[in-house]
Formats: C-alpha cells, structure tokens, sequence
C-alpha cells in the first residue's frame, strides 16, 4: 500500500513538524484562572526596607502584595508574579524577589510584576553616593533574660539623604555574654547588670549602640508546678515565666533560661537550641527541677517536684504459674504447665497478656535441654525435658519501653 | 448561556495551515489512485469539557466533517467545529473558538451494522477565557496530537447514513485538557 504508506508518513512529518509549544497559552488561562481562584483584584510592590533609592552594589527585596474582592485579606504573592527590571544593566531582580543593584549605577529603574493580566510597577533609584555615617536605633536598655530586640540601622549618605540599610550592615556585639545579635538584627539580653556595644558595619563605616543589660529580674516562676507527670520515653515542654522588679512586664523566658533536673537519670533537659525547657522521662521515679536566667543573675525559680511514670501507668510485669509467682520442682517429661504474664499498673489493675503480640517469651539456656517456652502459637506453654535449671523471661514492649520478668525453673 | 455563533473564521495559526494543506495536497495525490476512494460528509454536535488546572468547564460546541475512505476501513477526516454554549466557572467565561482536526480513521468490519473505529491525528483548537474582572487573557490557541474512537450504526445502510456516537481528546498537556463526546449523523456521497 504505497499511497497510504506516504499518507501516514506524511501526517506524521505534519505533526512532528507542527510540534511547537503551547506553554504561554497554557500559562495565561491557568494563571486567569489562579487569579479567580484567589478572588485577586489588583497587585502592588514593596520593598522591603522601604527604600525608593538603593546603594550601587547592594541588595534589596521586593515584594509583590495582592488585593483581594470580597473584603479578603491581601496576600503575598512574590513567589508568583513575574518580576522584570526596565534596565538589567542598573538592576536586576530575580523570581524571588531579590534585587540586585549594579555596582557604579546611577540611574532610574522600573520594577514591575506581572502576573496574567495584572501588572504592577514601581520606579526606584540606584546611586552611587557615598555613605558617610550609620545610626543605629532600637532599644538600648534591656531586662535581663530577654530577646526580640529588634534593631535597625540607618545610613546617611552625602547629600544627606538617609536610607534604611538594615539589611546591609553586619551586626556584632563587643559582649556576646552579654548580649547577643542575629544577623538580622535581633537582640538578646543574656547576662545583667552591665554595659556593652552593639556595631552596624557597612562599606567602610561603623555605628555604635551602647547598651545597658538591667539586673532587674525578681522571680521565676515554672509551669506546670503541680501534679507534674512525665511519661517514660515522651517529652513535657515546661515554661518560665520571669517577673521583673521595675515596671518591665513579666515575660516567657523559657529559652532564655537554664534548666535543671536533680536527677538525670530520671528526667533530663537539652539546654541547647530551641529546645530549652523541654524534659524527657527517661526512667521511673520522682526528682525536683528548676530554672535560672544565668550564673549572673541570683533569680531561680522554686522547685518543681516532677513524677516520670510509666507508659500507661504500668508499674511492671509479672510471670506466674497459676496464682503463684513460682514453679514447683518438676521432673523430666513432666506434663506441660501454662505460664502466664501479667501487666500490674500503679492502681493494682492487672491485664493477662500471655498471648499478647508484644510479649515475647525466651528461655536460657536457649537450647531447652532442661525446658523450653513455647512463643508461638501457645504462648507460655512450659515444657520439662531433662535435669537442670533453666530461666524464663517475658518481655513486654509498649511505647518504646520494655518491662521484663524472669522465674527459674527446676527439673530433678 | 446559549447563542449561535460562527467564530471559526477567527485566524488559524500558521502551523495549523501548513498541515491542512499538507493533508489536503495528500489527498488530492492519494485519492484518484485509490480504488476504495470513497467521499463522506457529516454533522453533529459534541459535549466538551474542559479543565484548566483544577477547574471544569462545560460546553457544547456542532461539528462538520468530510472524510475519504482510501481503503476499505481507512479514510482520512477533516472536523472543524465551532463553539454554542460557553461556560462560566470562578467568575470566568470560556468559549470555544474553533477546533480543526485532520484524523487518519481505521475502523472495524461493520457487523449487525455496527462498527466501531479510532481516530488519531491533530488538530488546533482555540479557546477564549475571560476573566470577569478584565475580560482577559481572551484567546490562545492550543497544538496537539488529537486522537478519538467510537462506534457507528447504519441507519440507512443503502444510502450510507450512520448514526455516530463519539469522543476525542482535543488537547491534553500540563494543566488543560479538551475533550469532546457527541453524536453527529455520517453520510456517504
């Protein structure tokens, strides 16, 4: 079939060289439709310093904000506009935002964000003007134990226009025992009763913050305090609350603080981290905790008395033959006996879990010469072979936890 | 909403063109050598559904077709379509310009006069989105390999009139797909 052999080679050279893409049509319904979706109206750009004029050489970040029908809230669409910049060669900004200001521009740009048929636009600034000094502004007298002070950084350039430069400073304090700095800009007051500095560096140019760290805390005050349980092998997040001596509001200082158990073994803290405050039951048994602010300040909460218990209130597990917690001698080729396990709570319930799918029963020696348990389908089922001894356990497992019996078995 | 319309006379992408008149040109070769050369012609009307992202869209669009057979049980076919009830979802309206498909059609032997057949192929088909608020984006046309299959019954076998029960897939590719189920009357010439 000659003809129809050309016919479909020729439909397929048609489609294989019709083959083009369809992505901008697809992307303009889809994102029409994203837009109703969303019930967005209009969208906006802001930066996020607040800057119209931005340092050659520097960063800044945009963000795309969306209005929304309906009363709903504006949300932030950054991630899903399309940025673009009127001039790549003085600034550029990427899909996330992040703008880049060439170094030795001086020039007028564009920002836009589009996005289906919504578009927004702000013109901003590239200068290569010199920066001449940098003031930092924020809190600069601080209560003890305490963090979230949020600092910026100003920086005034040489016609005398100011700019905030928060985001482009390195932060450093002169006493991080003291007080410490996050890259952003966030302090944390640790240690009282004294002085240090808190730097701003930027192209050349330092400023100074004084700060003041008060020994102002009166009092910890621990929660839970009463009836305290900690569940063997799970975690109980305390919290701290610190009360000041002056006017300062009391505040959660529960990662500010120093945790203590008197009894490790029982219960423990990891002082690092995020994690301060978090206790985990390690082992039965009651202990005392408490808190601190730091070696420098003498406020330390009250003792807490904390009860680790186990799972479920388990108390143990028992082996039994019968009511008895022993066997009598048996001789070789005695008639099988049933065993069983039982869980004992706190409360003195008792729960047969002989057969259970946790309870694991074992026998040592493991050879059963003398007597073997059966921990298939009998659970339990002792059987007496020879003369000699031999040790069975249960095991039960539950919430990671395993409770343990054993009971010696003679045969003579 | 529905309202008569004829928007299929709305620009048809170059590459759309290209094939047409690829196929055509193939038939015009192909079909006075074939012994089977039979022509047909048809209407209907077809049920689309549409899904941009995850949105569904209902709508109805009538169709035309002229076909060949080159051999028994293998004709080429030529739809185009034209939309007649648009549908409106999220606050947005979506209509069917047009869609024009070239198919290469195999079909069983016809049995109790019944057959059942395939189509593969491809096709353009333009869809026009407004949006509420702006009445954008409008149209964009989309490019795909078409394919279908259904079933006919001889109505009047004599004078070849079959009953034609249908469905094709348009367009399916990221988040947009077009398919179309319909029912249309097949006469030989």
């Amino acid at each position: 079939m000659p003809t129809l052999r050309h016919l479909i080679i020729t439909l397929l050279l048609v489609i294989l060289s019709a083959g083009c893409s369809n992505t901008e049509s697809e992307d303009a319904f889809v994102e029409a439709i994203e837009l109703n979706e969303l019930n967005i109206a209009s969208l906006s750009i802001e930066i996020d310093s607040g800057n119209s004029t931005f340092a050659a050489d520097s960063t800044e970040t945009a963000r795309a904000i969306a209005q929304r029908n309906n009363g709903l809230a504006d949300i932030d669409v950054t991630d899903r506009v399309r940025w673009s910049s009127s001039d790549s060669s003085v600034l550029t900004i990427n899909q996330q935002g992040q703008i880049s200001a060439k170094a030795g521009a001086d020039s007028l740009v564009d920002i836009h964000a589009n996005w289906a048929d919504l578009s927004a636009v702000i013109q901003v600034a590239v200068s290569t003007e010199d920066l001449d000094s940098i003031s930092i502004s924020g809190d600069s007298v601080l209560p003890v134990c305490q963090g979230d002070f949020v600092l910026s950084a100003t920086g005034t350039y040489a016609v005398g226009d100011e700019r905030n430069i928060s985001h482009l400073v390195s932060w450093a304090s002169s006493d991080t025992g003291l007080v410490t700095v996050s890259a952003d800009g966030v302090m944390s007051a640790l240690a009282s009763g004294n002085t240090g500095n808190i730097e701003a560096s930027y192209d050349g140019i330092t400023g100074v913050l004084a700060v003041e760290v008060l020994d102002n805390l009166d009092a910890i005050t621990i929660t839970p305090n009463t009836n305290v349980e900690v569940i063997v092998g799970q975690t109980l997040q305390f919290t701290a609350i610190g009360s000041y001596s002056d006017a300062t509001a009391d505040a959660d200082i529960t990662q500010f603080s120093t945790w203590f158990s008197d009894n490790d073994t029982l219960l423990s803290f990891d002082n690092s981290g995020d994690n301060r405050g978090l206790a985990s039951g390690l082992a039965e048994g009651n202990t005392l905790i408490r808190a601190s602010c730091n070696p420098s300040n003498a406020a330390v909460s009250s003792d807490v008395s904390v009860s680790v218990e186990n799972p479920s209130g388990i108390s143990r597990i028992e082996i039994r033959y019968g009511n008895d917690t022993e066997i009598p001698i048996q001789e070789p080729n005695d008639q099988n006996v049933q065993l069983s396990a039982l869980l004992i709570y706190t409360n003195g319930d008792e729960v047969n879990v002989t057969t259970d799918d946790d309870t694991d029963w074992t026998s040592s020696p493991s050879t059963g010469t003398e007597a073997s348990v059966n921990n298939t389908n009998d659970k339990g089922e002792v059987s007496f072979n020879a003369v000699g001894e031999t040790e069975i356990e249960v095991a039960y497992e539950i919430n990671n936890v395993i409770y343990r019996d054993t009971i010696i078995l003679t045969v003579q | 909403m529905i309202f008569s319309r004829m928007r299929a006379t709305r620009v048809i992408t170059p590459q759309l063109c290209t094939m047409l008149y690829t196929v055509l040109c193939a038939l015009c070769f192909i079909a006075p050598t074939a012994n089977a050369a039979k022509p047909y012609g048809g209407i209907g009307a077809n049920y689309l559904r549409a899904a941009i992202s995850d949105t569904r869209f209902a709508l109805a669009s009538t169709e035309a077709r002229l076909g060949v057979y080159l051999r028994p049980q293998i004709a080429v076919e030529l739809h185009a379509a034209t939309g007649i009830l648009d549908s409106n979802e999220q606050d947005a309206e979506l209509s069917l310009d047009y869609s024009a498909n070239a198919y290469l059609r195999l079909e069983s032997p016809e049995r109790k006069n019944m057959k059942i057949y395939v189509l593969l192929g491809y096709g353009q088909s333009s869809l026009d989105l407004d949006r509420s608020d702006s009445g954008l984006p409008g149209s964009e046309s989309f490019n795909a390999a078409s394919y279908g299959l259904g079933f006919e019954f001889a109505v009047r076998r004599e004078q070849g009139l079959y009953l034609d029960f249908g469905w094709q897939r348009h367009y399916a590719d990221g988040q947009i797909e077009l398919d179309a189920a319909g029912l249309s009357l097949r006469m030989m010439f």
